[in-house]
């Protein structure tokens, strides 16, 4: 299932498909280690329009709603 | 010789510095803490050299500002060596920056460090094949404890004689190609101009970053052209744009990598940190945990102070009521005297018993590693008022003092979150002006006054930042905040946290609060209180109805903010405040006192950080919101 980020629910396990908008945003992004085809798995759901908690390459990094719905994602059965 | 300590934020790389440099920069568990580029001189084992520790950078490609400062220090001061330092639990990300360094053809030695939280995270890493494989030495350390810093150093100096360069890691042979082409084309000039070696030149370029290709542009305008269409050659095979290409490139390389020597066991059960963040972050009860940790934070702070605070203030009196059986109270030296003693026990009465336990409070809570998760928390809050969750840190530092938040604004990347922030993050109470609120609003109109203010001060901040936020929209995407382990604080990092910042208020607000005092003594003793009184009077007493007599205390507000109190004691000749001045009276001039301009230490950092024209922006936008309040406070008093 393909999807964005802020979509996902609380410890779903996903795969970075691709990242939406110009090469600042995944600039930004790839600095904190989300890259393309990269797993990552939600901690806390964005509810709310709140941001989106994520464990990627053993570390947490909390991305913003903005930014969230840029980043297109797909579930993975597990991790 | 010169050494640079080079790393991604949260990597313990002020924590290295501090433990052989002495304290000369704060650490603490939050990203960008560095805000300067901090250099001293270490005698280590007989060596001595120049370390300079520059603030955490992810990756060479960025368009933020301290990054581009940290970049552009290590191209053009040429150190004798780069210590890479790692936080070894993330080492997979951590090897994007070692790979790009690798390019720069510095000598450089990369450090390991938090080899304790990587055992934790079960990630077993092979030293000496990482060694072996970026062909540069590797050293393991747990910074915090000092444990491998010697071995660190003396393998740093004895690499820089040496003058040894990694391995440089090669794309897959089509990126290459297209690699060595403009590295070919770039090594006829510019590159040499530029500083850098035309290969990490080449790349950089082809991931679009936008300093590197400005100067290329100057230097050889002819030369976009070719940039451009090497760009668009790699796009087109890969069906991809080229900064991707090239960043996936070196992601994958960094994974390869870290496969091949480190293991990663399945960490037995959950961690303490994934017990405690399900509720920390949870979604509802996150924020009842949040609200509970800052209301016992500042509970703790003023019950703390309260205490400490009444004993050692009634002990200044007793000293101050013998003073006129040996001096004549009509005396120049009496008066002198009396000021140095009101300047001296307004620092250790006053702000002393109030500062101390906030710095614990606060240094505990950033070692821990809690504000970030506070960030995350507040981005969708903040952002009604234009702001991402970052900002929530300036705001709680300013509760203490607007100086230490002012310098905490610079984790913001862009230029109007830092300007927003700055401008609103002044008009919180800090500590000394929060001693007015309890001075003259809790102890003689009640608390519930005092939490209103509180209420309203929070009110009138947000109402300021849609102001703003509307004349300055907010065009980004939003944040991207790490989040870095939780960590037991160690104490001797925290007390000299303390002290460090401490001693800033001991060297430059208490000697200027004593001068103060000083300066007012004699002002009164020459009656020249008087006059300024007499100038400020038609917005004192005229406009806001207040005692002619608080005009100078505002002025000296200005100066330093803890003046305020000790001054009014002083122009109206008592502390019952209640005999002098009426209930609306209290109210409008804590109002007042409470936005109008920031003490001259806030100003100064203002300028430093927003620059001159924000500065005196602030200026003008903080009297006219404490006009417009206090405005409001008279009418509402005179309606009721």
């Amino acid at each position: 299932m393909i999807t964005t980020l802020e979509k996902l629910e609380r410890d779903t396990p996903a795969v970075v498909k691709q990242i939406h908008g110009g090469h600042r945003i995944r600039q930004t992004l790839g600095r904190l280690g989300v890259h393309p085809q990269d797993r990552l798995t939600v901690l806390r759901s964005g509810f709310l329009g709140g941001p989106v908690l994520i464990e990627i390459h053993g570390t947490e990094v909390g991305i913003g709603h903005g930014m969230a719905v840029r980043i297109e994602v797909e579930v993975t059965e597990s991790s | 010789m010169k050494i640079v300590l080079v790393g991604q934020p949260n990597c313990g790389k002020s924590a290295l510095f501090n433990s052989v440099a002495g304290y000369k920069t704060i650490v603490s568990n939050f990203p960008g803490t560095t805000v300067d580029f901090i250099t001293s001189r270490v005698n280590l084992n007989g060596a001595s050299f120049t370390l300079v520790d520059l603030p955490g950078i992810y990756s060479l490609s960025t368009s933020e500002t301290e990054e581009l400062l940290a970049r552009h220090y290590l191209i053009h001061e040429k150190p004798d060596l780069v210590i890479n330092i790692m936080d070894a639990s993330v080492l997979s990300r951590s090897l994007e920056l070692t790979l790009e360094l690798l390019e720069l053809r510095v000598p450089l030695v990369v450090c390991l460090n938090m080899m304790d939280e990587a055992a934790r995270k079960g990630v077993e890493i092979d030293v000496e094949h990482l060694s072996r494989d970026l062909g540069i030495p590797v050293v393991p350390t747990i910074a915090t404890r000092g444990q491998g810093v010697p071995e660190l150093f003396q393998t740093a100096i004895e690499t820089a004689k040496r003058g040894k360069t990694g391995k440089i890691f090669f794309l897959s042979l089509d990126v290459e190609r297209v690699v060595s082409e403009l590295a070919g084309i770039l090594g006829q000039g510019t590159a040499g101009k530029m500083k850098l070696p035309p290969r990490i030149l080449a790349i950089k370029l082809l991931e679009k970053d936008e300093e590197f290709e400005k100067r290329v542009g100057e230097i050889q305008p002819g030369l976009i052209s070719d940039i451009e269409r090497l760009r668009r050659n790699l796009a087109e095979c890969h069906g991809r744009p080229s900064d991707v290409v090239v960043s996936s490139e070196r992601h994958s390389l960094a994974m390869n990598l870290f496969e091949h020597v480190a293991k990663v066991k399945a960490r037995t059960g959950k961690s303490l940190r994934d017990q405690v963040d399900k509720y920390r972050m949870h979604p509802y009860l996150g924020y009842v945990f949040l609200a509970g940790i800052l209301f016992t934070f500042f509970w703790l702070v003023f019950s703390v102070g309260k205490h400490v605070e009444e004993p050692l203030l009634a002990l200044f009196e007793t000293f101050a009521e013998y003073l006129p059986n040996h001096l004549s109270d009509e005396s120049f030296f009496f008066n002198i005297l009396n000021g140095l003693i009101q300047g001296f026990s307004g620092g250790i009465g006053i702000v002393l018993p109030y500062l101390i336990p906030f710095l614990l409070g606060l240094a505990l809570l950033e070692d821990i590693g809690y504000l970030p998760r506070a960030a995350f928390l507040m981005d969708s809050i903040m952002h009604s008022i234009g702001l991402h969750g970052k900002s929530i840190i300036p705001f709680v530092l300013s509760y203490g003092c607007n100086v230490p938040a002012i310098m905490g604004v610079r984790i913001m990347e862009r230029a109007r979150d830092r300007f927003i922030t700055s401008v609103l993050v002044t008009l919180i109470p800090c500590a000394a002006r929060t001693t007015i609120i309890f001075a003259l609003v809790a102890f003689y109109l009640g608390p519930i006054q005092a939490l209103g203010l509180y209420v309203l001060n929070i009110v009138v901040i947000a109402g300021a930042g849609k102001i703003l936020s509307h004349y300055m929209p907010d065009l980004s995407p939003g944040m991207i905040l790490e989040m870095p382990s939780y960590k037991v604080p160690e104490w001797s990092t925290v007390v000299r946290k303390i002290w460090f910042r401490l001693r800033e208020f001991i060297v430059i607000a208490w000697p200027l609060l004593i001068v103060g005092s000083v300066i007012l003594s004699v002002l009164e003793f020459l009656h020249l209180s008087e006059p300024i009184n007499g100038i400020l009077s038609p917005f004192t007493s005229g406009l806001l109805g207040l005692p002619p007599e608080v005009g100078i205390t505002l002025i000296f507000g200005i100066l330093r903010k803890e003046l305020t109190i000790i001054m009014l004691v002083q122009a109206l000749g008592t502390s019952n405040f209640d005999a002098v001045m009426t209930a609306q009276q209290m109210m409008v001039f804590t109002v007042f006192s409470l936005f109008y301009i920031p003490c001259l230490a806030t100003l100064g950092m203002l300028r430093s950080t927003i620059g001159n024209r924000g500065m005196l922006f602030t200026l003008f936008f903080n009297t006219a919101v404490g006009t417009l309040m206090a405005l409001a406070f008279r009418g509402l008093y005179a309606v009721l």
